[in-house]
């Protein structure tokens, strides 16, 4: 319980910094040695533009530099959506303090069309999302298909307004490649967070 | 409407009979205006709260255009000299797989001169993609193509002999060149040559398990849909949807190959 | 109780029955700790891999890879199957039961179809399948801890299932309790299934599927194995007089229901369905389901050569089902008195000759007594049926053979009637009849020797009728 209080405190300090999170993560591409070219597997090789939830635009290359762990669903999902969240605030809170604030929680929409930065901005909050560590997405047509054919999420309109779509989460490393994914909402976050302590473990 | 129609395709130049009264648009680009039209999907999606009226009916495609055969390896060697960092020396490794453009012996060299009018195979979707969006086109959409393909109910019986006759072929060293006969839409080579990547192949990626009709007990996927088929005794439509369902996006392979789509002219 | 050797599968079949083995539970099985690492020893049919010597489970890898490939399926008749590792049936895998499974699919680039595979071993969604659907050129990777101890079948489940199964993408895997099974003298591999071509049985040629065929569960061929003929002659399974001798028996269908029978031997110990804690003994058919196995063991008592088949009688002597266990060694007349006839079996269509006590192929007539001699052994297992054994045929339905004019009339014409057939109307002896005779896939040898007998027997001309003239007239017709 002390552990989730901490959490909490650390992420009230980082308030300020996580408001602006690309130029966050723009600082952390000059101190941290990130490669000026992406890795040939990496993501960020995709051009895809990308907006958070604050409106700010965000190129998904500037996520490099740190480990993410990255989703793809959509707010208004009241399925297996809410659990895909779950998994990954389960895995933020198996982590120390100190490794938890060197991570990035990416949360990209496929709804591009109900889910504006607004919108993603209040499921945040309403979900208790610490800004510091967690970004949510909102990406055009072109953007979401690109990112979840090269996270292999496989995903259609459901024809009452909502998407079917694979429960994936993705971790990947500050060069922009997949460590290792979860496929299944009833499947295990050990081995994901395992994968995800050792990359910490490795960077220091 | 013609006699015979001159078709540009690429960087060559062919000339194709046509049956005489075929309504077929072909502009001189390569690609037919197909019209809008009322299509039943063989794969019927539905949410598992949908009303059945919803799962059986048939769906309106809005008007396109489509490339009238596969991209060959002579269109796709044009596109390779514009865009140097899809050349199989530079591709990124997030975007293909070590098969990419396999036949091809060097960056800018088909397999042989014979090459040239066969469909281009090993390519990923990114690839196909890319190569679609360079002549301000996209991937047709599963839809798109199954519709092509169902031609308004024309030909139904010779499009399953020859896939079936198709599966059946040893395969070759190559595929066959493009330059079969035409549907109803002026279409051409849709089965027999290559498989072809979907813009949205992932959106049907359960259906590979093909006795998993029920899909609310997968955990692996967001959201209760029932899968049906209009018509199981289609064995070639099973086999689209499977081959769609194993794809990655960066996978490539012998068989496959693409054509692009476009708006209505 | 830990044995591993016993005696005799009855012995084993005792034991069995009064519950001393396979205590292990799911449970143990789930919890039974792996030990090291070892790659599968595969096998294809008629053999098996050498039976599990480890006191311990382990981790076990499995590499089936997938081929597309052209092959025989019946002579002259070519087909393109698809395989678990270029062969029908697919390898056969043999594990312990604990053992925690590490399978790999490996789709080769050379193929056309996207595959995976779900086998009957595992407890999980698809039994792989939802785990294993891999694009041609890839890979696909995922593990089971085998908990229950049997023989299962597993098969490809990708759809068209249907098509996947029925172009031979079936195989089995072994699942050894830990006790062993008994030993044994010769342990072989025989897995069933039919297969639908465009072209009916016997057509030549590169022979597509046919969608049709399938889905009315109407096979051209039912086969073991993987073609017709894959078991006989010099490819037949063998055995000693005294011997043991283990069948793991599958069927992968896709549609077909196997009434499993060898001829002339009683099954001492059949274990129904693969079911290892069950078996059942002195059987002498057992029904092996589409997609289901069994384990049947029987000791030789006496040479020859016995005929393996599907009891529904027509696919063994018209579709292919029919392969071959050759025993040799001592004759025991008190078990078999090995008598009298020595007719020359000829099933219909399949180019399978035998004759009993271990020969594979009838002598040749050295003269016309002998063609008339070997003659009434044809026409007993050919023709007897419809014309009678007094030659007198049936009256409005089977002409008579005894005294025909049209037989006397035209030798030629007999000869054509034999081996094309005839469906017309026709006039014997004053009568007239208006059937149908079946052109008969016999031999040249066959078919003089059959006419002769005809001719030297009920007061007919007495004529001879030899194999060049059955061949030239053959090249004639065509």
């Amino acid at each position: 319980m002390s552990h989730r209080l901490l959490f909490v405190a650390a992420a009230a300090a980082l308030v300020a910094f996580g408001s602006g999170a690309a130029c966050a993560h723009d600082m952390q591409h000059m101190t941290m040695d990130a490669p000026a070219e992406p890795t040939s597997a990496s993501l960020y090789n995709l051009e895809s533009k990308w907006t958070n939830q604050d409106g700010a635009s965000v190129p998904l290359g500037a996520l490099g530099g740190k480990p993410v762990v990255a989703a793809m669903g959509y707010t208004s999902c009241k399925d297996m959506c809410p659990a895909i969240v779950a998994n990954m605030m389960w895995i933020e809170r198996h982590m120390s303090e100190d490794a938890a604030r060197r991570v990035t929680f990416a949360f990209f929409s496929i709804d591009s069309a109900v889910d504006t930065p607004a919108k993603l901005k209040v499921y945040a909050d309403e979900h208790g999302l610490d800004p510091g560590s967690w970004t949510l997405f909102h990406g055009d047509d072109d953007a979401v298909r690109e990112l979840a054919a090269a996270l292999g999420v496989g995903y259609r309109p459901d024809g009452l307004g909502g998407f079917d779509h694979a429960a994936v989460i993705s971790l990947i490393d500050d060069k922009g490649e997949i460590v290792v994914q979860q496929r299944g909402t009833q499947a295990s976050s050990d081995e994901l967070l395992a994968a995800l302590n050792s990359l910490l473990e490795k960077r220091n | 409407m013609h006699g015979a129609v001159a078709i540009a395709v690429g960087t060559l130049a062919l000339v194709a009979p046509l049956a005489v009264g075929l309504a077929v648009e072909l502009n001189s680009d390569g690609m037919i205006a197909l019209p809008a039209g009322l299509y039943m999907p063989f794969l019927r999606v539905r949410a598992l709260n949908a009303s059945n009226a919803d799962a059986t009916a048939a769906r309106r495609i809005d008007a396109f255009r489509l490339d009238a055969e596969p991209v060959t390896n002579a269109q796709f060697l044009d596109f390779l000299i514009a865009h140097p960092q899809w050349r199989k020396s530079r591709i990124r490794a997030l975007f293909a797989d070590d098969r990419y453009l396999k036949r091809w012996p060097s960056d800018l060299e088909p397999a042989d001169a014979g090459a040239r009018d066969e469909p281009v195979t090993n390519v990923s979707w990114f690839a196909a993609e890319a190569y679609c969006k360079a002549r301000g086109l996209r991937l047709p959409t599963t839809e798109q193509w199954e519709y092509a393909l169902a031609d308004e109910g024309r030909g139904r019986e010779t499009v399953r002999a020859r896939s079936l006759e198709w599966f059946a072929e040893p395969n070759g060293a190559h595929p066959p060149s493009v330059g079969g006969p035409p549907n109803g839409f002026g279409v051409r080579d849709m089965v027999g040559l290559v498989w072809e990547w979907t813009l949205d192949f992932a959106a049907y990626a359960r259906t590979g398990e093909s006795r998993d009709s029920d899909g609310k007990d997968s955990a692996n996927f967001c959201g209760g849909a029932a899968a049906g088929v209009a018509d199981a005794t289609d064995y070639p439509a099973f086999m689209r949807y499977s081959m769609r369902a194993s794809l990655k996006a960066d996978y490539t392979a012998d068989n496959l190959g693409f054509r692009c789509a476009g708006g209505a002219p | 109780m830990r044995v591993r050797s016993f005696g005799s599968g009855a012995a084993m079949a005792a034991l069995l029955i009064a519950g001393a083995a396979f205590a292990a539970s799911r449970e143990d099985n789930l919890n039974d700790p792996i030990t090291g690492q070892e790659n599968a020893v595969l096998a294809d049919a008629p053999n098996v891999p050498p039976p599990v010597q480890r006191d311990h489970a382990t981790k076990i890898v499995v590499h089936l890879e997938v081929r597309e490939l052209e092959g025989r399926l019946a002579d002259a008749v070519r087909y393109t199957f698809w395989t678990f590792g270029g062969h029908v049936p697919g390898k056969f895998i043999r594990i312990r039961e604990g053992d925690l499974v590490e399978m790999h699919l490996d789709n080769h680039p050379d193929n056309k179809m996207p595959h995976n595979i779900d086998l009957h071993a595992v407890n999980g969604p698809g039994g792989g399948a939802a785990a294993s659907l891999t694009a041609p050129g890839h890979s696909s990777v995922f593990s089971f801890k085998a908990l229950n101890p049997g023989l299962y079948v597993y098969h490809c489940a990708t759809a068209p299932v249907a098509m996947h199964i029925g172009n031979g993408m079936y195989g089995m895997i072994l699942v050894e309790p830990k006790e062993g099974l008994p030993k044994v003298d010769h342990e072989y591999y025989v897995m069933q299934g039919d297969f639908y071509t465009q072209g009916a049985n016997g057509d030549q040629g590169l022979q597509p599927f046919s969608m049709a065929k399938v889905i009315d569960e109407k096979p051209e061929y039912v086969v073991f194995n993987g073609s017709v003929g894959s078991t006989v002659g010099d490819k037949a399974l063998t055995a000693k007089v005294g011997e043991t001798v283990r069948l793991f028996v599958g069927d992968g269908g896709p549609n077909l229901v196997s009434s499993f029978h060898v001829i002339g031997q009683i099954f001492d110990v059949v274990y129904p369905e693969g079911n290892l804690a069950a078996p059942t003994r002195n059987v002498q058919t057992t029904m092996i389901p589409a997609g289901g196995a069994a384990i049947v063991q029987f000791q030789m008592s006496v040479p020859g050569t016995f005929i393996i088949v599907d009891h529904s009688i027509e696919r063994a002597f018209n579709r292919g089902a029919l392969a071959q266990l050759k025993v040799s060694g001592e004759e025991n007349k008190l078990v078999y008195s090995g008598k009298t006839f020595d007719l020359v079996y000829q099933p219909e269509g399949t180019g399978i000759r035998v004759a009993g006590q271990g020969q594979i192929v009838a002598p040749a007539a050295q003269s016309k007594a002998e063609r008339i001699e070997l003659g009434a052994g044809v026409f007993a297992n050919n023709c007897q049926a419809c014309h009678q054994a007094d030659g007198e045929g049936v009256p409005d339905a089977f002409p008579p053979l005894a005294k025909s004019d049209y037989l006397n009339g035209d030798k030629i014409r007999a000869i054509k009637t034999v081996t094309g057939g005839l469906e017309t109307k026709l006039t014997v002896n004053g009568h007239d009849f208006n059937g149908v005779m079946p052109a008969w896939s016999l031999s040249d040898e066959d078919i003089a020797d059959v006419l002769t007998y005809v001719y030297n027997t009920w007061g007919n001309s007495g004529q001879e009728v030899t194999p060049e003239e059955v061949r030239a007239y053959r090249i004639k017709a065509q």
